[in-house]
């Protein structure tokens, strides 16, 4: 009754209606750099009613972001931006699910963070992790909505849009050039919010599969003209090998020793879209507290694996991670695609945190 | 024959213009000869990678321009 109260002005578009507004409530969305492209996506998104949002950044506040990243406040200072935002988000509303990583996405942690969801969006501030959000986009074919910035002129597009065009196919990798970013160059407030509510409105059309969606085409906008320029690409076979190509490496590094550090492993253990299985016996401690930690002793777990469906993500832990790491080669033998175990167990973890 | 280039980002701040017409006496002109006299002019061009519109379609290919053509060169932006 309070969603239908809440979404009611834009359910009552005929394109939307509750149907629509169910697509969005069951949506999962990533959001990498929460900084000015992704703290308007992060707002509107939120507001719309997104069901599930991601939200991975390392950075902590700074006065220096305050004219431009309206998720943020003064008080805000000093505090990581994934936490600040989540506490924003939670105010704007409360429905929504936010997962946070507080780390920078890297070749590391991209293949294990970006599981789970559908679309990605590109809000980060530099070249190397654009390609790196590509090539899983690519491989693991999920749409990747970009934006960038510069001075007054911002781009925008989807890449990677049901097999379309991607990254790579606009800007095929280059060496040693440097391209400037916020902090040198210097930005307009106004400049990325217009940025982020266009990447928005493209989650949005993707979500609830209406109008056209920004794919083969590059806009371009200049504020102090007000232009927009519309250029369009088209798929290069070459590239989208590449991407596919290391994408799927970045996978298999991230999975080879099917490990998880003790760093992420808190993270997901706040993430609904993770299982995580406690394979120690009932007198070992310390307890962990979350909802989608469930407890099954290395001993029983052979007899439950037919309880899991053999993609869903599931994280096993024991106390050292000596029995975790057989139990995954348990989950491996039977099918499993999607199993990792925490490095060095639970001990290794610094609990304080909880 | 006449030309418009479209300058964009980094590019347009090397070139001190957004937008800027050529007058060629040659009929045969490809985008490569366009962008040999480019570099010429504007040195800095060397050290920026860029895509390459003709008729707000880009392309990796050389192509040959027709009076009227309107180009632009597309660099990556970084900023978020």
């Amino acid at each position: 009754m309070e969603h239908s109260k809440r979404y009611a002005r834009q359910m009552a578009l005929p394109e939307i209606g509750s149907l629509g507004q169910q697509k969005i409530l069951n949506a999962k969305v990533l959001v990498i750099g929460a900084g000015g492209l992704g703290c308007p996506v992060l707002q509107m998104l939120a507001a719309s009613g997104v069901g599930t949002l991601g939200i991975v950044d390392g950075d902590v506040v700074d006065i220096t972001n305050l004219h431009r990243q309206l998720l943020y406040t003064t008080d805000d200072c000093g505090t990581k931006k994934v936490d600040a935002a989540a506490n924003a988000i939670h105010k704007i509303n409360s429905d929504v699910k936010v997962n946070v990583y507080p780390e920078f996405i890297s070749e590391n942690n991209i293949a294990t963070i970006v599981k789970g969801y559908e679309i990605l969006l590109d809000c980060t501030d530099t070249i190397a992790t654009r390609y790196l959000i590509n090539d899983i986009s690519v491989h693991l074919g999920k749409p990747m909505i970009y934006a960038s910035i510069h001075k007054f002129e911002g781009q925008i597009s989807v890449f990677n849009y049901q097999n379309g065009p991607t990254y790579r196919c606009l800007f095929p990798e280059k060496n040693s050039y440097e391209v400037p970013n916020c902090v040198t160059t210097g930005v307009l407030g106004v400049l990325p919010n217009t940025l982020g509510m266009l990447q928005a409105t493209e989650a949005l059309k993707i979500i609830l599969e209406i109008g056209e969606v920004l794919s083969g085409k590059l806009l371009i906008y200049n504020a102090l003209n007000l232009s927009f320029n519309e250029l369009e690409f088209s798929l290069n076979e070459e590239q989208i090998h590449i991407g596919t190509k290391k994408g799927k490496q970045l996978e298999s590094s991230n999975m080879q020793n099917h490990e998880v550090s003790k760093e992420l492993f808190l993270d997901f253990c706040s993430n609904e879209n993770y299982t995580i299985i406690d394979l120690r016996e009932v007198h070992e401690i310390p307890k962990l507290d979350y909802k989608n930690i469930i407890n099954i002793s290395f001993l029983e777990i052979e007899n439950h694996l037919s309880n899991f469906n053999k993609d869903q993500p599931i994280i096993l832990f024991c106390q050292s991670g000596i029995r975790s790491k057989k139990a995954v080669d348990l989950f491996l033998e039977n099918g499993f695609t999607n199993i990792t175990h925490l490095q060095k167990g639970i001990q290794n973890v610094q609990l304080e945190v909880i | 024959m006449t030309i418009t280039i479209k300058y964009f980002g980094l590019i347009a701040d090397i070139t001190n213009a957004s937008e800027e017409l050529f007058n060629l006496e040659k009929s045969d002109f490809t985008t490569t000869d366009l962008m040999q006299q480019l570099h010429e002019k504007y040195t800095g061009l060397q050290n920026v990678s860029f895509a390459i519109a003709v008729n707000k379609s880009i392309t990796a290919s050389e192509i040959n321009l027709k009076n009227n053509d309107t180009i632009a060169l597309l660099p990556p932006f970084a900023g978020g």
